[in-house]
Order: C-alpha cells, then structure tokens, then sequence
C-alpha cells in the first residue's frame, strides 16, 4: 500500500529531475573519456603548444563536474 | 694492441661511419626540402617542423611533414556550434520549457551550453587530431573519428608505390586544398590523406623523399 502511494507521488518534475541529473552524470563519464583520449593523443604526438588542448578537455570535464553538482544541489 | 682493443677501435670507425652515412642524409633531405607554413597550434601544413614528434619515433627519425585537413573542413560544424548557441533564445516559446520552474530551467540552460561545449570540443578533437606525418623513413596516418576510435597506420618510403592527387569541386580549387591516395605495399594499402593543404607540394616532397630512400639504397646508406 506504502509501495503504491509513493509511486503515486511522484510527480512529472521529479522525473525530469532524475533524468536531468542522470543524463549529466553520464555527460560527466563522456568528458572524463574526452579528457583521457585528449591525454593519450598527446601523448603520442608532441606538437607545440599542445598544453592548450589538454586545458580545453580538462575545462569540459570540470564545467561537466560544476553543472552535475548544481544540479543536485539546485533541483 | 690487445685484440679488445682492436675490437672497441673497430666498433667505433664503424660508429662514426654510420653518424656520418646519417648526417649525410639529413643534410640531403634539408637541402630539398625547404621551410614552409608556420608551426603553430592550429596548423595544417608545415615542413621540417622542430617541435613535432610521435610516440613510435626512431631517434635518428626526422619529421618532414606535418599536416592536417584544410581548416575550412571546419566550417560546417562551427556553423552548426553558432546555431545551437542562438537557439536558447526560442526555447521559452516551447511549453514544456516554459512550464518548467526557474532552477529547472537554469540546469536545462547551462546544461545545454555544455553539450554545445563538448560538441564542439569533439569536432574540434576530430580535426586536430586527424594528423598525416611524413618523415625521412615513413609515412604516419593517425585517423581520428571520434573519441571512441582512432587508428594508426604507417607505411615505409620505400613501400609507397603509387600517389595520386586529387582536388576537386569549386571549394578546393578557390581554397587550394585536395586529397592525396598513397598507394603502399605494406599491411594498410592505401593511405588516404584528405582534404590536405597543397596537396601538389605535399606530393613533390613524397616524390623527393622516394628518391632521396632509393639513393641512399643505391649508397648503402639505409638504416
């Protein structure tokens, strides 16, 4: 009975909270993924200035990493 | 004289011989091939670059060219990039977003400038990455498709057996940029470099390095 009450709770924006939240997380992975391959490209081709690539892919994962946070915090 | 002796001193002519046979080499290859493009970041053609180098590099491996696609393969994505930028200003006339409170409506905005961010960080990833290294000793194919695949392909001077060069359509021509097909004896046939700038002084220097690897085949100078 509890069960079925909780459920029928559960509203349309508490549904978009979880997805939002969960598809930010996921976004989360991909930029962390972008951030190896970025470090392991570099790697294995040295060019000048390569260091302002790796800061880009390290950027993408940080905004990724503040906007999952908000999103918990904020929703 | 010992024969350790006679030994060491044998080793060493034949080392010197051998710094001697590559500086040779070296001094060949710089005196055909001239210094052209700039090495900055966001370069698509340079030549006898100081500040490149790849991981599976031979010591005495010179790099003699560096190349990307043509910058303005760029310009379909970064079209696409300027759209998606613009777009937040009509998302208020869709109901289920002006529905949405406002702190559901600011994670849904800043959100959404991320993914354009990451889309345009992959794009961007997909051209800066997809390199063709010509050296001394090899061609370097290093195919970029996307964060989730790339291949590296090489093959020897000596294996490339046919080149054709290919520029073609109106945007090529006006931007002076085509495709070069290497045809190669080795495990990978064809190496495909696309969309290249100058394609025409890119397969002159192959030309040259062909020739500069069957001289030095011809003078017992071959690594």
């Amino acid at each position: 009975m509890d069960i079925i009450a909780y459920f029928q709770s559960i509203t349309l924006l508490d549904i978009t909270k979880v997805l939002l939240v969960l598809l930010l997380l996921v976004y989360m992975l991909f930029a962390l993924l972008m951030m190896k391959q970025i470090a392991a490209m570099t790697k294995a081709i040295t060019m000048k200035d390569d260091v302002i690539i790796r800061t880009l892919g390290v950027l993408n994962f940080v905004f990724a990493t503040v906007v999952f946070l908000i999103a918990i915090f904020i929703l | 004289m010992s024969m350790t002796e006679i030994y060491k001193a044998k080793n060493k002519v034949v080392e010197v011989v051998e710094q001697a046979k590559r500086n040779l080499s070296m001094e060949a290859i710089k005196a055909q091939i001239e210094k052209l493009g700039s090495e900055s970041l966001l370069t698509s053609f340079v030549t006898m670059p100081n500040q490149v180098c790849f991981e599976t590099q031979d010591d005495e491996e010179q790099v003699v060219m560096f190349l990307r696609q043509h910058p303005i393969v760029n310009l379909k994505w970064i079209m696409t990039v300027m759209l998606l930028l613009v777009l937040p200003s009509v998302f208020s006339f869709f109901p289920p977003y002006a529905n949405l409170p406002t702190n559901f409506q600011f994670v849904v905005n800043i959100g959404y400038y991320l993914f354009v961010y990451g889309y345009a960080l992959a794009m961007f990833m997909g051209w800066f990455f997809n390199i063709y290294i010509l050296t001394d000793e090899r061609i370097v194919d290093v195919d970029f498709h996307n964060i989730f695949f790339r291949k590296v392909s090489t093959a020897k001077i000596e294996e490339i057996q046919d080149i054709n060069i290919q520029s073609s359509g109106a945007f090529e021509t006006f931007f002076g940029y085509g495709s070069i097909f290497i045809q190669t004896a080795a495990e990978v046939t064809q190496f495909e470099f696309l969309y290249v700038p100058n394609p025409d002084k890119v397969g002159k220097i192959l030309n040259k390095l062909i020739d500069l690897e069957e001289q030095e085949k011809i003078e017992g100078r071959v690594r």
